[in-house]
């Protein structure tokens, strides 16, 4: 299990700050990084190294918690402290800021782009999540704001091909909203979790949702079986990847530990990400401002 | 538990803390502030007076968990610590309170409040008495006539009944004083319209009757809001006006010597009603004395035992002696008043001569988003808009800020579908909400409607009461002015 997940390299991302989030563009190409000194950067290969191709600047007063790549690869958005979200439009190696939403009460803690890319969602401290609709001029406007939470909302995720949308928060629920005549509505709450759920991904086929909580567990909720490797970040400073047994039952899957590093940052691992190009390319950032890329080995007889 | 606010202003409160009291000295806790029930977890800044007791020094403060806070002093000793006290009047000065959810706990004082009044009147002497005037908004009658099947006019009379039964001396229709209201808007409108050119800020001209939209613009987005909004009073507050100057003139009793209650489809107008622009400084009493619910009647109908269709109808009462209609009228233009449709149709005669039969809608991005236009060979003369909801405000407020608000007028309300629709209004528990709403805007819209103009009686207050259009009387008894709220921001704010 000690050689699953291997080193690659690291970078000293966000220096003297933490780094929060992570994203990779949807070519696998570009990473995008964003932390506690206000700033995203950008991040890209050249030869074997990693390098520095633009920070974003200038966008932000306070910490920015999130960054979503665009279905298509050109826009940006980072979701920060200061209430705000950013829209960076993406030309070449620069990026600039086209637009600011605005609105949230206080924190904004997430930002997710539909499979669509015609649709953005944004989650607050304020309780409450909020659905935007971009033009075809870039113009941005509120389509809908979900105040189903009755906590803070940590996270939010799209579903991989349907407009369902997914939020998790301080609240121990997970809620999922569709579109329902001309407005947006609750159609689902996942309950279980017995402390705060901080994060969801679905798996590439949509049809399972993970999530995991302040409660030390990782939850599958799922319509139906596919299989997929499952990486977590952890406030342990370590990084596990599971994946299921393929002899279980298929409605009553089990998961095994396939990789465990104990060490993997120096503080706390915040974020994950897979490369959704390069099987087995996983960068993952920490507390200690660094963001480390490693090769994942999937073991033998899996 | 959804809050019985607005959506808009719910979206205003800010930390879930409040600062220490000035009693202990720093410390972690969060406070709860009581006044009568109102129960406010919040960041205040508002200095209150807490008696200060002798020998403290430093302490602790323990929460126990029935939600009661003792304070633990260097030596042990325990104390009870005793809430403080906040009036409604102060939060509004307060920069977002007010609204945390299922914490507040307004909604259930305010029919105990009449209760009391109506109890105490019937122990006072006479001379210590005071006379109760109830004004009903038609939206709560539709909702009240929605509940119990009964048509409008029925509804109107046997409420009449059943608040005279409670003690009520007479019982009116705000319908009466929107057409003030609505006449002062239309006014307004044309005066801004024709003076676009030496203000910038002159359109659009944004309504202010919804006190959810006006609470929110002013905490949030006081100074680019406010030099828009429309200065004539709400129904509500022009009926206090009526009730509280005109009537007590009338009947030969001070302002004071009158208790005037509303009955209103939303918990934000209590807040309206609490406004210090509403409180008369000569007569040291307020335009509205108390607002109930719909819901909150349907309790009182409850506790006494009453069924609304059962109870033998009363005739209707009038403000002005000379009119007595036996069933109540309303306005067109939907459940809220109708301010874009009587605005958009006295905006089209009086600037561009032209009269507007039939008033089109056309929905934009949801039925809570929709324009009307005037246009003239090709030409948009007039583009007016009603934005309901928060997310259609939001909206509306970013391109207001962006500088890219195309319309001249705005018919604002914080509630999806509008007033009829409002948090206080009654719910069924056997009825999908959207039927219900059908059948309470059927039950609106079955009334007569009249121009304001026409309405027996308003024409004559105009003249009797006010001393003309446009004078300084009509100016102070019907308009009013808004204050951006500053946000205060607590160094001991805590962040998760």
């Amino acid at each position: 299990m000690k050689d699953s997940l291997v080193l690659l390299g690291r970078v000293p991302a966000h220096p003297d700050s933490r780094c929060w989030f992570l994203a990779w563009n949807p070519a696998g190409t570009l990473l995008a990084s964003c932390g506690g000194d206000r700033r995203v950067r950008i991040w890209g290969t050249e030869g074997d190294s990693w390098i520095c191709k633009s920070v974003l600047s200038e966008g932000h007063q306070r910490t920015v918690r999130k960054v979503a790549w665009s279905p298509c690869g050109n826009y940006l958005a980072s979701a920060s402290f200061d209430a705000t979200t950013c829209i960076w439009k993406k030309n070449q190696d620069d990026f600039e800021c086209v637009t600011t939403l605005e609105g949230h009460e206080n924190e904004v803690k997430s930002v997710a782009w539909a499979p669509s890319g015609n649709l953005l969602a944004t989650c607050s401290r304020d309780k409450s999540v909020w659905v935007w609709e971009v033009d075809e001029e870039d113009e941005y406007e509120c389509v809908s704001v979900l105040n189903s939470h009755t906590q803070d909302v940590k996270h939010v995720v799209w579903h991989p091909s349907q407009e369902l949308l997914a939020s998790a928060s301080y609240d121990d629920t997970v809620k999922l909203y569709r579109e329902e005549e001309d407005d947006w509505v609750c159609c689902a709450t996942l309950e279980g979790h017995e402390s705060t759920v901080w994060s969801l991904a679905f798996d590439p086929s949509g049809q399972r949702l993970a999530s995991c909580s302040d409660d030390r567990t990782v939850r599958i909720w799922q319509q139906c079986q596919l299989t997929g490797a499952l990486a977590t970040a952890c406030g342990d400073d370590a990084i596990r990847v599971f994946e299921e047994d393929p002899s279980s039952d298929p409605q009553q899957p089990t998961f095994s530990l396939t990789a465990h590093l104990p060490q993997a940052h120096s503080q706390d691992v915040n974020c994950v990400a897979w490369n959704p190009k390069e099987r087995g390319l996983l960068a993952s950032c920490s507390d200690d401002g660094e963001v480390a890329f490693w090769k994942y080995q999937q073991p033998e007889g899996l | 538990m959804a809050s019985p606010f607005s959506g808009a202003l719910q979206l205003t409160d800010l930390d879930d803390f409040i600062g220490p009291s000035q009693e202990s000295g720093p410390s972690p806790h969060p406070s709860w502030w009581w006044h009568q029930g109102l129960f406010l977890v919040q960041d205040c800044i508002k200095p209150v007076k807490v008696d200060k007791r002798l020998g403290s020094g430093l302490a602790k403060i323990h929460i126990e968990d029935d939600g009661s806070y003792f304070q633990v002093s260097q030596d042990g000793g325990t104390r009870k610590l005793e809430k403080a006290k906040i009036s409604l009047d102060d939060c509004l000065a307060c920069s977002g309170c007010v609204t945390s959810a299922e914490t507040v706990l307004i909604t259930q004082q305010s029919h105990e409040e009449l209760r009391k009044v109506l109890d105490a009147n019937k122990m006072a002497v006479p001379g210590q008495q005071r006379l109760v005037v109830i004004s009903v908004s038609p939206q709560s009658r539709a909702s009240l006539a929605a509940r119990f099947q009964l048509n409008p006019t029925d509804t109107a009379r046997k409420l009449t009944a059943f608040f005279k039964k409670l003690g009520a001396h007479y019982v009116f229709d705000t319908a009466f004083s929107r057409s003030f209201s609505l006449l002062e808007s239309q006014r307004e409108f044309v005066r801004r319209f024709r003076g676009q050119a030496d203000s910038k800020q002159a359109l659009p001209v944004l309504t202010s009757a919804c006190p959810g939209w006006i609470c929110y613009a002013e905490k949030t987005h006081g100074s680019l809001i406010i030099p828009h909004l429309s200065t004539a009073r709400s129904p509500q507050q022009v009926m206090g006006s009526l009730v509280k100057d005109f009537f007590a003139q009338q009947q030969r009793l001070s302002a004071d010597k009158i208790y005037h209650v509303t009955v209103m489809p939303c918990y934000d107008k209590k807040l309206e009603a609490s406004r210090p622009d509403f409180f008369s400084q000569e007569h040291q009493t307020r335009d509205v004395d108390c607002v109930i619910t719909t819901g909150e009647v349907f309790k009182l109908l409850h506790e006494e035992g009453v069924s609304l269709s059962a109870l033998e109808p009363a005739p209707l009462d009038s403000l002005c002696s000379s009119t007595s209609a036996q069933e109540p009228t309303s306005h067109r233009g939907g459940g809220s008043g109708g301010y874009l449709e009587h605005v958009f149709r006295h905006a089209a005669w009086e600037l561009f001569g032209v009269h507007v039969t039939e008033v089109t809608y056309r929905p934009l991005r949801n039925k809570d988003f929709q324009e009307v236009t005037l246009e003239r060979e090709g030409r948009v003369l007039l583009h007016f808009a009603m934005a309901y909801g928060f997310r259609n405000i939001q909206n509306l407020v970013q391109k207001l800020k962006r500088g890219r608000c195309p319309y001249h007028y705005v018919e604002v309300m914080a509630c999806p579908a509008g007033c009829l629709n409002g948090g206080g209004q009654l719910k069924a528990p056997d009825t999908a909400g959207k039927e219900l709403l059908q059948d309470v805007e059927r039950l609106y819209g079955m009334v007569r409607t009249e121009a304001p103009e026409d309405t027996p009686g308003v024409r004559e207050l105009y003249g009797r009461w006010l001393q003309g259009e446009g004078s300084e009387r009509a100016s102070r008894l019907l308009h009013t002015s808004y204050h951006a709220v500053e946000k205060a921001s607590s160094n001991l704010s805590i962040r998760w």
